[in-house]
């Protein structure tokens, strides 16, 4: 019989214990709130916890008027979830941290994702590509090799362990010379450096051969291509003069899965004013095609809308209805029981619903601008992201931060621009952004806010990114709160 | 104590509905600033130890016990 028995390590106390704070007022913790709908709020902590309550209850929470034995399961889950504490200091204000810390663990090894733009030719003529060209000059609009060196020298300095080589355009097979060149020279580089390196081709697939496959097959090169939709929709927005673009995608696909593999490509949407009257359709033409996904991405606005801030709200929310009603027909292939998920919502709920930090650039905060992605341009010059060396297209270098040519890598990742920029990158700190419910979900983007609105801070009520991204969280929680078996599939999106 | 005057650009508005989230706006933005006044030190607190650059050299002192009732300080 044991007879000393330490009750400090009982799993439950004496019962005065759980009434000793009966009258006691509790003390908040960091908390942020929006009405979901007419009926419902959500409050989500500094962590990005979140609940859904009754509308009003927020109030009474804040005025300290929630009680421990009448609103007892409200009561224990705001202690439980960390939005008040029955201390001055919670006692687990260290996990709090810890996991503070985690949701911005993608800060600690730096800069991931290397764009090198290696030809600006290409054989298409899509509308809403800022960046397009038809021209047998290499010299002019072909990424020199000893830009490839130093882009590559740069790329080793990142400290970043796993770094990915991603080759953009025009249309990168028209250089693929100078990919072969890069990624040799990378390979010697990755070893004495010890990196791991990933490569990527983004391409059209019109041009794909053989040959090509046979490489990519070799130094495990992933291809990402493009995909509009059906053909009516995909000829249409991506003009070749023989009018075969959908047909040259699909039979590269096809072959490119039948020699690297169905995971070895993938395909991107290009949302355009043509595709918002087609949401199904599109959903439709990925799912036939056996693809797992489709990423479902927000319209952009540097082929047209440029600060006109009437025509960017009626397409965002054209594009909100299209991205309903296409996540409807997503919703329904798996309540069919396929697994067929929506990458945009997917990205929102991992940071909803796991602890973890997403590498999507346009949804972090601070931004993924230089954090995380950086851009050797065809010319030697050196940008932010993908969008600023769109935005130099059209004659604006504000997002230019160096040169290959001159600067070293303290100049650029490190400079002046840098710094600049890095005081419009976190949401915690922008106004409107600040006291947002959904900031631990969304991110921050000061290369969309001067294209849009002339200003890098940007102002959220007339923000489109804004528009757009809490109108899809809300929805996304509004989904999951109407319907146990959505919430299901979403959590299964997230694993 | 402010005075706002408001001015349609159209020719009809809902005023009802709007002076309704007015007054539902204003009530929220004040609940905000109370939440971000009590809890700023917390927060910076917060922000401070998830980045600062040290290790825990100590276990936490707590009443939370473990769900077992497992104490690595008393096993016999």
């Amino acid at each position: 019989m044991i007879e000393n028995l330490n009750k400090k390590t009982r799993k439950f106390k004496e019962p005065d214990y759980y009434n000793s704070n009966g009258n006691k007022k509790y003390s908040l913790l960091p908390f942020r709130f929006h009405r979901l709908n007419e009926c419902k709020e959500i409050i989500v902590n500094e962590i990005g916890d979140f609940l859904i309550i009754p509308n009003g209850t927020t109030e009474k929470i804040i005025t300290k008027n929630v009680d421990p034995s009448f609103d007892k399961e409200l009561y224990e889950d705001l202690v439980a979830n960390f939005f008040i504490t029955e201390e001055e200091v919670p006692q687990l204000l260290d996990i709090i941290a810890t996991r503070y810390r985690t949701k911005k663990s993608f800060l600690d090894n730096f800069t991931a994702l290397h764009i090198f733009v290696i030809t600006l030719r290409c054989e298409h003529t899509c509308h809403y590509c800022q960046v397009s060209r038809v021209s047998q000059d290499k010299n002019a609009f072909d990424m020199k090799q000893h830009h490839i060196d130093k882009g590559i020298e740069l790329m080793m300095r990142s400290p970043n362990k796993n770094v990915t080589m991603e080759f953009q355009g025009g249309e990168s097979l028209l250089a693929f010379e100078n990919i072969i060149y890069a990624v040799e020279r990378t390979t010697i580089e990755a070893a004495k450096n010890h990196k791991n390196v990933t490569y990527v081709i983004c391409t059209n697939l019109a041009l794909l051969t053989e040959e090509i496959l046979d490489y990519c097959k070799d130094k495990n090169i992933l291809i990402s291509a493009s995909l509009d939709g059906p053909a009516f929709i995909h000829n249409k927005n991506r003009h070749r003069p023989q009018k075969n673009s959908y047909e040259l995608a699909i039979k590269g696909i096809k072959r490119t899965r039948e020699v690297l593999g169905s995971d070895r490509v993938s395909a991107l949407l290009t949302t355009t004013a043509l595709s918002l009257d087609y949401p199904n359709e599109i959903v439709d033409e990925y799912f036939n095609l056996d693809f797992k996904s489709i990423f479902l991405r927000p319209i952009s606005p540097y082929g047209f809308a440029l600060h006109n801030e009437k025509k960017n709200k009626y397409q965002t929310s054209r594009f909100l209805e299209f991205y309903k009603a296409a996540l409807k027909r997503i919703i329904d292939y798996n309540l069919q029981g396929h697994f067929f998920r929506e990458e945009y919502a997917t990205i929102i709920l991992k940071k909803i619903l796991t602890p973890f930090p997403v590498g999507y650039v346009d949804l972090q905060s601070p931004a993924g601008m230089i954090n995380n992605v950086i851009v050797f341009n065809y010319d030697g010059k050196v940008y932010a992201t993908d969008e600023a060396r769109m935005l130099a297209e059209t004659n604006d270098f504000t997002f230019q931060i160096g040169d290959l040519e001159i600067n070293t890598y303290e100049e650029i990742f490190y400079g002046e621009k840098a710094i600049k920029f890095s005081e419009a990158c976190t949401n915690e700190s922008l106004p409107g952004c600040s006291e947002c419910a959904f900031q631990s979900y969304c991110g921050s983007d000061p290369v969309f806010n001067h294209t849009t609105q002339g200003d890098i801070f940007g102002y959220r009520p007339t923000s489109s990114f804004c528009q757009k991204n809490m109108e899809i969280i809300r929805y996304l929680f509004e989904l999951m709160e109407s319907d146990k078996k959505i919430a299901d599939i979403f959590r299964n999106w997230t694993n | 104590m402010f005075l706002v005057k408001l001015q349609s650009n159209y020719e009809t508005a809902d005023w009802e509905n709007i002076l309704q989230r007015i007054k539902r706006d204003l009530i929220d933005f004040k609940l905000r600033d109370i939440v971000t006044k009590e809890t700023k030190t917390i927060r910076e607190l917060i922000v401070a130890k998830a980045f600062a650059y040290y290790d825990l050299d100590y276990n936490p002192f707590t009443d939370v016990s473990d769900p077992v009732g497992f104490n690595p300080h008393d096993i016999k």
